[in-house]
């Protein structure tokens, strides 16, 4: 199942697409937060993540899942800044400022990466990353092993963060 | 820096400590079922309010006549009454709490309702005692009434706790190393 598909059926109240959303972004949610905020902080900002997912589960309308999040994510993690008092960092600035941007082209600028990516390497990304589908599901799909797929992603979000390096500079 | 926030977002792999993963991942589990939680919450709550009425010389429903137990209390001052009054009623609300839910689903109610834990049950028989509808006895002094909430609260929060602490203690977290 894709990550909309698992979205759906969470929403509709099924809680093991529950527990396969939560093994696979646990550790997206956390590495995110954690790099932004204390220890303390990030622990009690993924549980409030994890809890507001829940409690607003039924306003998913079949976007693309892994962008929503996010953008459900960067929304807490403003609102944690301002709790925390510290309106005057710099990190906060930096996602304060982006924040409108966000909203809006999250998925088209992904796509617009993803457009420099040699079209194999671009699909990889979108279908392990974006929808969702497993290593099982793609080494199905395309009929290479999982090590090949892994050496693949690895190598393709590599160069597209070298390349988004390049643009910020 | 949109980008390059969501590239390193989809790729982290960082995962919280066990501990906060396992708490988490129950938490919202149990979610899913928050009113059947809730509502046998409160009804064994009323329940343990009507078997504490076999004790309770308020509403002449109890086994004894006149204060009934009460009267041993009463040896001890009326704050010591008042002491021991609270501590019974809500101990007997929240066993039989205790013996009727799982002890995941106590957890995840104090964890959720930890305000209205304190106020539901301690207004709940504030409000019977006030009302002392059946029994022709004087008054209650403000300090005895002020002794009964407090005591109340601490009795019903401390049931609460102890059992929490219990389930996150032995059975999350143990159940969680295993399945790892």
């Amino acid at each position: 199942m894709t990550d909309e598909q698992l979205m759906l059926a969470y929403s509709a109240g099924d809680e093991g697409a529950f527990n396969a959303l939560y093994e696979k972004y646990t550790p997206k949610v956390y590495g995110y937060i954690n790099k932004r905020l204390r220890t303390s902080e990030a622990e009690d900002l993924f549980q409030k993540v994890w809890r507001h997912l829940h409690e607003k589960r039924h306003l998913y309308q079949q976007q693309p899942f892994a962008p929503w999040f996010f953008v459900l994510i960067r929304h807490l993690l403003i609102d944690e800044y301002r709790m925390l008092g510290r309106r005057n960092t710099q990190q906060f600035k930096d996602i304060l400022a982006e924040q409108s941007r966000v909203e809006t082209t999250a998925a088209v600028d992904v796509e617009e990466l993803l457009s420099t990516l040699p079209p194999e390497s671009a699909e990889l990304v979108k279908t392990y990353y974006l929808d969702g589908l497993s290593y099982e599901n793609l080494e199905k799909d395309t009929g290479l092993s999982q090590t090949t797929l892994r050496q693949r992603l690895s190598r393709a979000m590599k160069k597209l963060r070298a390349l988004q390096g390049k643009h910020d500079e | 820096m949109m980008n390059k926030d969501f590239l390193e977002f989809l790729t982290n792999s960082d995962g919280p400590p066990d501990r906060l993963r396992a708490v988490v991942k129950k938490d919202i589990q149990l979610s899913f079922r928050k009113t059947g939680i809730l509502s046998r919450f409160v009804l064994l709550q009323m329940v343990g309010a009507v078997v504490s009425l076999a004790f309770c010389p308020q509403f002449g429903l109890g086994f004894s006549e006149g204060h009934g137990i009460g009267h041993y209390f009463r040896m001890f001052g009326d704050l010591a009454c008042a002491f021991f009054c609270a501590s019974l009623f809500l101990s007997c609300g929240a066993l039989i709490t205790v013996l009727g839910m799982k002890s995941e689903e106590l957890w995840w109610t104090w964890r959720r309702y930890k305000l209205s834990l304190f106020l539901f049950p301690s207004a709940l028989w504030f409000l019977l005692m006030l009302a002392n509808l059946s029994l022709r006895l004087p008054p209650e002094s403000s300090s005895y009434h002020l002794t009964w909430v407090v005591v109340a609260v601490l009795v019903q929060a401390t049931w609460l706790k102890l059992s929490s602490l219990r389930y996150e203690k032995v059975r999350l977290f143990s159940a969680h190393r295993s399945h790892n």
